[in-house]
């Protein structure tokens, strides 16, 4: 009995020794910064550098070298639904309207995400084709049904196309949400005008000028 | 009789070594809580025991590390970039802690500041065509259109 408890006795001791002296291994789950080579090894193609330059170019309002870009960059990729719609809107801007037409009617409007339904519907709406824009900004409406901005403009579009009952509505549904927005409310007024329902309108104009 | 007194003493022996070890890495103890609540996601748990950790002066920099991490996923990104930016400190020739901090800034919008570090890093490493783009976003996202066509442009290897 009495070497075993000498042999346990030293066992624990040494374990007690290692136990309080080794610092505890960090997890091998720590995080790590990103290192520089993993920078280094994120693909950029070169399609998608000439997309951002086209766009870039666009902001600059150098819209001819833009276009220039999204043509180049529609050649090696044709299947850019997006970049086409991009660039049909730039032409639009150009006057361009004919080759902004051809190119967003080779585009299926199934292929399009979200963003560019929001994108057709704008351009259908600035060259009036209402009834085009309408089917899509419900769909985009549907998706993102927080966007305000876009839900004005269909409103607005609405309104131009004398379909009053639903214009207020939609206009409504922005008021619930921005109750202080004083240039909504004063195209809400006007739409309720239009629409004859003028003791609402006045009512409407009076809280836009306390 | 021999046996019992043998098993108490290394019941003792256990508890006291355990007390002493709790008394001795109370950081290391804190920092594996931190890790542990980290892993459950836990972030809003784990910032103040890193935020204790480095007024302690333990493992600062993988510690400022894990408190931007926790921040960054809490959503304060302004907490974050001040932690990094306080290991880029400790840091100044860290690559990865800088390009960390540029990311942050460009995600809260702070492109210029961004683009002072892209420019920095690829300074160092000229041909880093991932550096290069983020700066040319940066650039582009900040305003400064013409300098990030520019930048583009080099990215394509086409004349400005």
């Amino acid at each position: 009995m009495k070497p075993l408890s000498i042999i346990l006795t030293a066992a624990v001791t040494f374990a007690a020794i290692i136990f309080l002296t080794v610092p505890p291994s960090s997890s091998a789950r720590e995080p790590k910064a990103p290192a520089l080579s993993t920078a280094s090894a994120e693909e950029i193609p070169d399609w998608l550098a000439r997309w951002e330059l086209a766009r870039t170019l666009s902001y600059a309002k150098r819209y001819d070298e833009s276009v220039a870009e999204y043509k180049k960059l529609l050649k090696e990729r044709p299947d850019l639904s997006k970049a086409k719609i991009e660039m049909a809107k730039i032409l639009f801007g150009q006057k361009e309207e004919q080759e902004a037409i051809a190119i967003l009617e080779g585009v299926d409007p199934r292929q399009f995400d979200i963003d560019s339904v929001l994108l057709m519907a704008d351009l259908y709406r600035d060259r009036r084709s209402y009834d085009r824009a309408a089917p899509l900004y419900r769909r985009y409406l549907q998706k993102r049904p927080g966007d305000n901005a876009a839900r004005l403009r269909f409103a607005e579009m609405l309104s131009w196309e004398k379909q009053y009952e639903e214009s207020l509505a939609e206009y409504r549904k922005i008021i619930a949400v921005l109750p202080d927005d004083v240039q909504v409310r004063r195209k809400y007024a006007f739409v309720l005008m239009w629409s004859k329902r003028y003791g609402e309108a006045a009512a409407e104009l009076r809280r836009t000028l306390k | 009789m021999k046996v019992l007194s043998f098993i108490i003493s290394v019941i003792i022996l256990a508890l006291a070594t355990t007390g002493v070890y709790r008394y001795l890495k109370q950081d290391w103890l804190l920092y594996r809580t931190a890790q542990d609540l980290s892993r459950k996601e836990a972030w809003a748990q784990t910032i103040p025991i890193y935020e204790n950790l480095v007024k302690r002066g333990f493992r600062t920099r993988d510690t400022l590390r894990l408190l931007a991490q926790s921040y960054e996923k809490e959503g304060n990104l302004a907490m974050a970039i001040a932690a990094i930016r306080e290991l880029a400190v400790l840091n100044p020739g860290d690559g990865p802690t800088a390009l960390q901090l540029a990311g942050l800034y460009d995600r809260t919008g702070d492109h210029r500041d961004a683009a002072d570090i892209y420019y920095a890093l690829l300074a160092r490493e000229p041909a880093n065509r991932a550096i290069e783009i983020r700066l040319a976003r940066a650039l582009a996202a900040s305003g400064r259109f013409d300098d990030a066509i520019l930048r583009y442009k080099a990215i394509l290897g086409e004349k400005p």
